[in-house]
């Protein structure tokens, strides 16, 4: 990778995610233009120092005042605006550094190695409140001269081109060049949800959708596919009707489009199960998993890590329900037909192997349990990494088994683990996270400490109710143990 | 600003500015005393805040302390403790106001004047007729000389009656508005102001005093307090031409003031003068070691507590944050700096938090900007100070040269000085210096 590209990447990260800030460019004038030539169609706006204009931070700040929403602002050839008087023009932004902080804004400076230098030697103030520098090598390349907003992997550099993430899309733009775009902006979104930003990967595949429907229809299966994005990051958030009505959307054209037997359908329905089950609806949850697994089986075999992961669900499902026996079996179906497949997704095991030791640890068979939670975490840590969320869900399980075997210490520092993970990366007010603080009240109440478990049973009642209703089985579960807790508390 | 949980928010956690007062709640660090003085119950900050408290006769202060010490962030939490309290304070952001490059004492009485007339305004505080005809009619002249009246600065008033109406302060502090303009654009105006406070300051003074007592009178008792930032930036031999030779004027007022002051001053054998007018305080740096040498451990503490305080520690691998604190100093902006980049590396490792070989990659940008400060003549300076000679210096001239390139580095107002770590680092590879 040139050093360009990763200035380049630099110069994105400050678009995509800087509030305020000043910054400073360095580049030939010839480099300066190239530059901003690729973000032409960025929201930015550029102010162009080459008639040597002294730089007034009064000039420069009502210039700012009629744009005021753009993403950045570039000062294009500042080092012209050093030229004439320096010592003065550098007091003047010295003094006006603060002021300039002040804005709001990101403002970046852009000016040759040599005003660079001048200014890091004799504006000492100013220079101290440098955000990011970003250095340019001086040789244009091909690349220099590609818009950088809607070509496939250099449109990551800028995602932000509005007011806030989203597209300012131009529909002058060939339909093929707006579709490649809407590929782009949805791995952009996958990346924003990853990083637990929901609400700017929706608005994002919001943007998606819009390109898709206008050109590829309402009923396009493409089109289908960013309603089932927007309702897996709904999912991820916790507003499950909305990812159920987004799930719906996405299933009634991919069925109209491809058919039920389709393993896109399956998908689907696959997905909506999941939902579902989340809020309780245990019987609704498993007619779609079933009807999942019918399709599977019918399209792709039942040695398929598809039909695999469905066996998995329905396990699961059993589990809800209690039913231990069931869940062994289809767990150890899934298990088996992904120890068959030559390259298996190492995740997909860690994921049964999880499950299977929740099997054991609701059975009371805790030394199993604790066995098959360590075999997933050992594939977790080393896939995923330790502060991953997927990891928070295997430190909260362990935690249940040393809490059923009456090591509360030892379970209060598992659920920690998970706690810390799950406020980070999902916010406090997820029912993910409600359900460690849910668990951390159970400690606590089995250790006798009443008024601790009370404050946690609350916390996680107040979101459970919020977010799942009053009438799921969790929040009534998380309900029952605050009623108890002030019984005994008085 | 925001908390940082995620690596992409770690720009906007660490900006280089001072902590706004509405942000001190969530991101600011109160226990750095220790580290800056050598005693948590010595405190520079505090000795001002108390004072202000206090009517005294001598209660204008000098505020010194080297780029991004936190004089800033110290002084908004001390406005923000003291407006809990009941009390009043105007920051006065000199580098908006003025023209720095041609600075007069005089200006900084016409910004004390308006300062005291927005607080006034803001309390409520009646000021009685004959203040504000003084301090309109000391103005009166000279816009009619220079035709810069504008409409709704000259009110009518009926005698005896006190300004109750708000449009009469409002038409004040429009009056003022385009004094203030004209002190930054008009030559011409600025000099006929400066010249009028130049033959009637006390009398100006003297106005300002009367609108400084009916604001007391208004607070129960609490005195107005001003404070007058980006002074610090001041050239050198402008400050003291403003301060040196107008101490009697600027520290002639009965209520407090706090000027921010360019610390390279101090060194000066006769800023011992000034002492009779302004009490001066020194906040130092905070430190990550000690003169001998040893890391200072509460130094490098208060430094993480501060990070943490702005994002995750989840964020950070701990080797990176100790390398983070023993490469810059104690200088928090330069920390921030290298944290950001070092943020923007690990984000495209697709990594979620820093790590070591991040850090170490900002740094080395860091130090090629630091090093881009200093000549080979500054090589043998550099090196006697890293050396031990930290104490007594007898180059001033260039030692103001480095501090102000912040390649020296200055600690707890004893005057003891040390060389950035990364510029150690670079006098090392050149063989200047032993390696450790």
């Amino acid at each position: 990778m040139t050093d360009n590209i990763l200035s380049y990447q630099r110069l994105g990260w400050i678009l995509n995610h800087s509030e305020e800030g000043l910054f400073l460019l360095t580049a030939s004038a010839k480099m300066q233009a190239a530059i901003l030539k690729r973000y032409g169609d960025a929201n930015i706006a550029v102010y162009d120092y080459q008639a040597q204009e002294a730089y007034t931070f009064e000039t420069l700040a009502g210039w700012m005042e009629n744009d005021p929403d753009v993403r950045a602002y570039f000062l294009q050839n500042f080092q012209n605006a050093l030229t004439g008087s320096p010592e003065a023009a550098l007091k003047r932004l010295n003094f006006s550094r603060d002021m300039l902080a002040n804005m709001g804004k990101n403002i970046i400076f852009c000016m040759t190695k040599e005003a660079d230098d001048l200014l890091c030697r004799k504006a000492c103030d100013f220079y101290a409140y440098i955000g990011l520098p970003i250095d340019f090598a001086d040789e244009l390349t091909e690349e220099d001269a590609v818009p950088l907003s809607f070509t496939g992997e250099t449109g990551r550099y800028v995602e932000d081109r509005s007011t806030g993430v989203g597209l300012d899309t131009n529909w002058n733009q060939p339909k093929e060049t707006l579709l490649a775009s809407a590929i782009a902006v949805t791995h952009q979104a996958k990346e924003l949800a990853e990083a637990y930003r929901f609400a700017d990967a929706r608005k994002l595949l919001q943007n998606v959708l819009e390109i898709r429907e206008r050109l590829l229809g309402v009923d396009h299966p493409d089109t289908a596919e960013t309603c089932r994005d927007i309702a897996s990051v709904c999912q991820e958030q916790g507003d499950y009707d909305s990812a159920l009505e987004w799930y719906d959307r996405a299933l009634e054209t991919v069925k109209n489009t491809l058919g039920e037997e389709n393993p896109r359908t399956a998908a689907l329905y696959n997905n909506i199960a999941a939902v579902l089950q989340s809020q309780g609806h245990i019987g609704s949850a498993m007619t779609m998993f079933q009807k999942a697994q019918a399709v599977y089986e019918s399209r792709l075999g039942t040695e398929h890590t598809e039909t695999a992961g469905v066996y998995g669900n329905i396990g699961m499902l059993y589990y809800d329900l209690g039913d231990y026996g069931q869940a062994h079996r289809w767990c150890a179906r899934a298990l088996e037909v992904y120890e068959k497949i030559p390259e298996p997704d190492e995740l997909d095991i860690a994921s049964i192997d999880n499950n299977i030791a929740l099997l054991y640890h609701a059975q009371g068979k805790f030394l199993q349990a604790l066995q098959w939670y360590h075999k997933s975490l050992e594939i977790e840590e080393k896939v995923l990494g330790r502060l991953h969320p997927g990891i928070a869900s295997t430190y909260n399980n362990i935690a249940g088994v040393y809490e059923c075997q009456g090591d509360y210490a030892e379970a209060l520092s598992w659920y920690g683990k998970a706690l810390i993970i799950r406020e980070e990366k999902l916010g406090k007010e997820h029912p993910d996270t409600a359900t460690v603080y849910n668990n951390i009240a159970g400690a606590y109440l089995r250790m006798g400490k009443e008024k601790q478990a009370l404050t946690y049973y609350e916390k996680a009642y107040a979101i459970l109710r919020r977010k799942l209703g009053e009438t799921h089985r969790y929040t009534q579960n998380t309900k029952r143990g605050v009623l108890y807790c002030k019984s005994r508390i008085g | 600003m925001k908390f940082a949980e995620t690596i992409q928010n770690i720009p906007n956690a660490f900006r280089p500015g001072p902590l706004k007062i509405e942000e001190l709640g969530q991101f600011y660090y109160d226990k750095t005393m220790s580290v800056r003085t050598g005693d948590a119950y010595i405190s520079p900050i505090e000795d001002i805040y108390e004072a202000c408290k206090v009517p005294s006769e001598q209660n204008t202060f000098l505020l010194l302390g080297h780029k991004g010490c936190g004089k800033s962030t110290e002084l908004n939490d001390m406005a923000s403790r003291l407006a809990k309290e009941g009390y009043e304070i105007h920051m006065v952001q000199c580098g908006a106001d003025l023209d720095l490059n041609n600075p007069l004492y005089a200006d900084l009485l016409i910004l004390m004047g308006e300062a005291l007339v927005t607080i006034a305004d803001r309390t409520g505080c009646r000021l009685d007729t004959d203040t504000i005809e003084t301090v309109e009619n000391f103005w009166q002249e000279e816009a009619e000389e220079i035709g810069t009246l504008t409409d709704g600065s000259s009110v009518e008033l009926e005698s005896g009656v006190s300004s109750e109406s708000p449009e009469i302060l409002s038409g004040l502090l429009h009056l003022f508005a385009g004094i203030k303009s004209d002190l930054r654009y008009s030559e011409e105006n600025r000099t006929c102001y400066r010249n009028r406070i130049a033959k009637r300051s006390s009398e100006w003074i003297f106005a300002m005093e009367k609108i400084a007592d009916a604001i007391t009178e208004t607070l129960d008792g609490r005195q107005p307090i001003l404070i007058f930032e980006d002074l610090d930036k001041l050239n050198p031999q402008d400050a003291w031409d403003v301060f040196y030779r107008h101490a009697a004027t600027l520290a002639g007022v009965s209520f407090p003031v706090i000027y921010t002051f360019p610390i390279s001053l101090s060194y000066r054998p006769d800023f011992a003068a000034l002492e009779g007018y302004f009490t001066w305080k020194t906040l130092p740096m905070i430190k990550q070691e000690n003169s001998d040498g040893t890391p200072c451990e509460a130094g490098y503490e208060t430094i993480r507590k501060i990070i943490f305080m702005r994002a995750s520690s989840a964020l950070f691998e701990e080797e990176a944050v100790t390398l983070l604190i023993q490469k810059t100093g104690g200088s928090l902006r330069d920390l921030f700096m290298v944290l950001n980049a070092g943020a923007q590396r690990a984000n495209r490792r697709r990594s979620e938090r820093v790590e070591q070989e991040d850090v170490q990659k900002a740094l080395e940008q860091l130090k090629t900007s630091l090093t881009r400060r200093i000549e080979r003549r500054h090589y043998p300076f550099l090196a006697e100070i890293y050396r031990g000679n930290r104490e007594r210096i007898e180059d001033q001239k260039m030692l103001l040269e480095m501090l102000q390139a912040n390649t020296v580095l200055e600690y707890n107002g004893k005057r003891w000085h040390n060389v950035h770590p990364l510029v150690a680092d670079f006098l090392k590879e050149q063989d200047l210096i032993g390696h450790d």
